[in-house]
């Protein structure tokens, strides 16, 4: 899946005007760039006696001691490689979710639709609340009053409560039924 | 010899928009060469009409500018196009231009059949009249609900296909509900009057519905058709699908869900099928005949529902179809005829169907939508709204 994906990517790169342009500059550049090539080859030759040279290698050792990659390293990278197509499903999927959210935010139509049912369904607990006190000013005073400090474990005893589950199972649906990338 | 484009899609709704939205997403050096060829001003979010209807949701809210809605890179031909001649690879357009393409997508929705009901048009929007189907009158449905003081309410469903095979009912159950709050439901027989054998077509959601039909006391009349309005005399004529005997119903108020049919301009086209839908592929959506034309949404010829929520799952399938012959690859995203209707039976309340190909259920959310949730209800008044101008008409949802 992955490689049918990167190869489509690379024909809607080779799409691209600016693609297309660079790829011609590259044609017109071709003849400079065999001199630069036989260059390169002398400078290879110069580089297979440095290779052969003991003590220049002595160094080049000690530079690579120097940085840590380790046998654990080239494994994790290879587990990260192994992965890539799940993370990329993954990124697909936030990449849906911000992109989303960006079009809704910078659609003012919208936000002000979705302010309008918000205001709606808390009209009714606002009526129920004090006379004369709004919700707001009572859940605000009740904020202040609140010297009890809430940590990460006050917040997991919350999630427990039934109504936040019901929310967030809510949410849970939603995003799972999200396309998926295959759909 | 007219203008050239990669891409025409006839018909800037629903389908038309999310598939050019797509497309773009996916090839970026389409831009400037998809062309929406549509003559409106305005696009609008039609679901959303039954709950204006009911009152509980404003007009306005449902439409939006046209150029708001066409997607950047796209380029709108505001123009009606009059004929195909899919062997040029041409369409004519209604001031005589024609356009040539290289793929063209099919998207231009339904036609109301409003001469089908003799009658109808002349007594629409006035004298109890009401119909959910057209963006002018879904307003006084509601008029014509809060000014109903008792007698009969009548609904009715029409013998052809329609968009949105719940609509006819949701409106029914919301007025039901309003008269219940109002006090005057005793004075009140609501009657559907619709040419269906049944009240829905997937056995599971029929089987609630009946219960909410029998719950509200609704009498409902099944292989009636509506063929005639009365307005001088509050007449409603039916004609009995089976026996074709005729009966008249005294109606105090009637919401009509007209009879529709495939744009003429299609049904005369060699796109068209025997029913007159654009003839495509069930499962690709390309042509059945000419290999670079797709067709999706209300005119497509699939068997299954007519709605917005198909078109959610259809749009990627025809966005990926034609990228991948636009690239030389193989086709390989198919429909499985998803559609969904999330029928309104209160002003709190709502049962999501949804099924695909074959009439067989198939659900999104991890519970028993076969049940009258009002989660349900306030996903599709207040979240199904923003999803559909900022998630599926951009192409990402
Ligand atoms: C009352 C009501 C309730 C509904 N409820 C729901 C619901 O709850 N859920 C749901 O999913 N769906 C619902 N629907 C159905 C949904 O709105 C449609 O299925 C959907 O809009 C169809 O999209 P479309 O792009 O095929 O057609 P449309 O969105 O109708 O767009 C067709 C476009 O084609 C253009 N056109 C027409 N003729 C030409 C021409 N000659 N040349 C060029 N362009 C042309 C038109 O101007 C229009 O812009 C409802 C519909 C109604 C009316």
């Amino acid at each position: 899946m992955a490689v049918s994906i990167s190869k489509q990517d690379w024909v809607d790169e080779l799409n691209k005007p600016e693609v297309q342009a660079s790829l011609q500059k590259l044609i017109e550049k071709l003849p400079d760039l065999t001199t630069k090539i036989e260059q390169a080859d002398h400078l290879l030759t110069f580089g297979q006696s440095v290779l052969e040279d003991e003590r220049t290698m002595e160094k080049v050792k000690m530079k690579v001691d120097s940085i840590n990659i380790d046998i654990n390293t080239l494994e994790a990278a290879l587990r990260l490689l192994e992965k890539l197509p799940l993370l990329l499903e993954l990124m697909e999927k936030l990449e849906t979710v911000v992109r989303f959210a960006e079009n809704v935010l910078a659609d003012e139509k919208s936000i002000a639709y979705l302010q309008n049912s918000v205001e709606e369904y808390t009209e009714p607990l606002r009526e129920k609340a004090e006379k004369g006190r709004s919700l707001w000013e009572e859940v605000q005073a009740k904020a202040e009053a609140n010297s009890q400090h809430i940590s990460i474990f006050t917040v997991l005893k919350w999630m427990k409560d039934p109504s936040v589950q019901r929310i967030l199972s809510y949410v849970q649906a939603l995003i799972e039924t999200l396309p998926k990338k295959s759909s | 010899m007219g203008k050239h484009y990669r891409i025409i899609i006839v018909g800037g709704g629903s389908a038309g928009i999310s598939t050019a939205a797509r497309l773009l997403n996916g090839m970026k050096s389409l831009a400037g060469d998809i062309a929406i060829i549509d003559p409106a001003d305005h696009h609008y979010y039609q679901p959303l009409w039954t709950l204006v209807g009911g009152g509980a949701a404003k007009k306005e809210d449902t439409e939006r500018s046209m150029k708001e809605v066409i997607p950047e890179g796209a380029v709108w031909v505001q123009q009606a196009v009059a004929s195909f001649d899919p062997k040029k690879n041409e369409v004519k357009l209604e001031n005589g231009e024609t356009l040539s393409y290289d793929y063209l997508v099919a998207a231009a929705g339904i036609e109301i059949h409003w001469d089908g009901v003799k009658g109808l048009k002349e007594a629409l929007g006035k004298g109890g009249v009401c119909s959910n189907y057209s963006y002018d009158y879904t307003d006084y449905t509601w008029e014509a609900i809060r000014s109903f003081k008792g007698g009969n309410a009548v609904f009715t469903h029409p013998a052809t296909p329609v968009k949105c095979g719940g609509a006819p009912q949701k409106i029914m159950y919301l007025a039901e509900d309003h008269f219940s709050r109002t006090g005057i439901r005793d004075q009140t027989n609501v009657i559907f009057g619709s040419a269906n054998p049944a009240i829905f077509d997937v056995q599971k959601y029929r089987d609630t519905l009946e219960k909410v039909v029998a719950r509200k006391k609704i009498d409902a009349r099944f292989r009636q058709n509506l063929i005639e309005i009365r307005a001088d005399k509050k007449e409603a004529v039916f004609e009995n699908l089976d026996t074709k005997e005729q009966s008249t119903v005294k109606y105090d108020m009637i919401h009509v869900t007209p009879p529709m049919r495939a744009p003429s301009f299609i049904r005369n086209s060699p796109l068209a099928g025997e029913n007159g839908w654009v003839d495509v592929h069930p499962y690709t959506l390309q042509h059945q005949t000419y290999e670079n034309v797709f067709a999706l949404g209300d005119c497509a010829d699939l068997p299954t529902s007519k709605t917005g929520a198909a078109i959610r799952k259809q749009a990627p399938v025809v966005a990926e179809n034609v990228l991948a012959l636009l690239k030389e690859e193989p086709m390989k995203a198919t429909y499985d005829g998803y559609s969904s209707c999330p029928l309104v039976t209160g002003y709190n309340s709502l049962v999501l169907a949804e099924f695909k190909y074959g009439k067989i259920p198939s659900e999104s959310f991890p519970l028993n939508q076969a049940k009258e949730r009002r989660s349900m209800y306030i996903m599709k008044k207040d979240l199904l709204p923003i999803m559909y101008w900022d998630g599926m008409l951009k192409g990402i949802m």
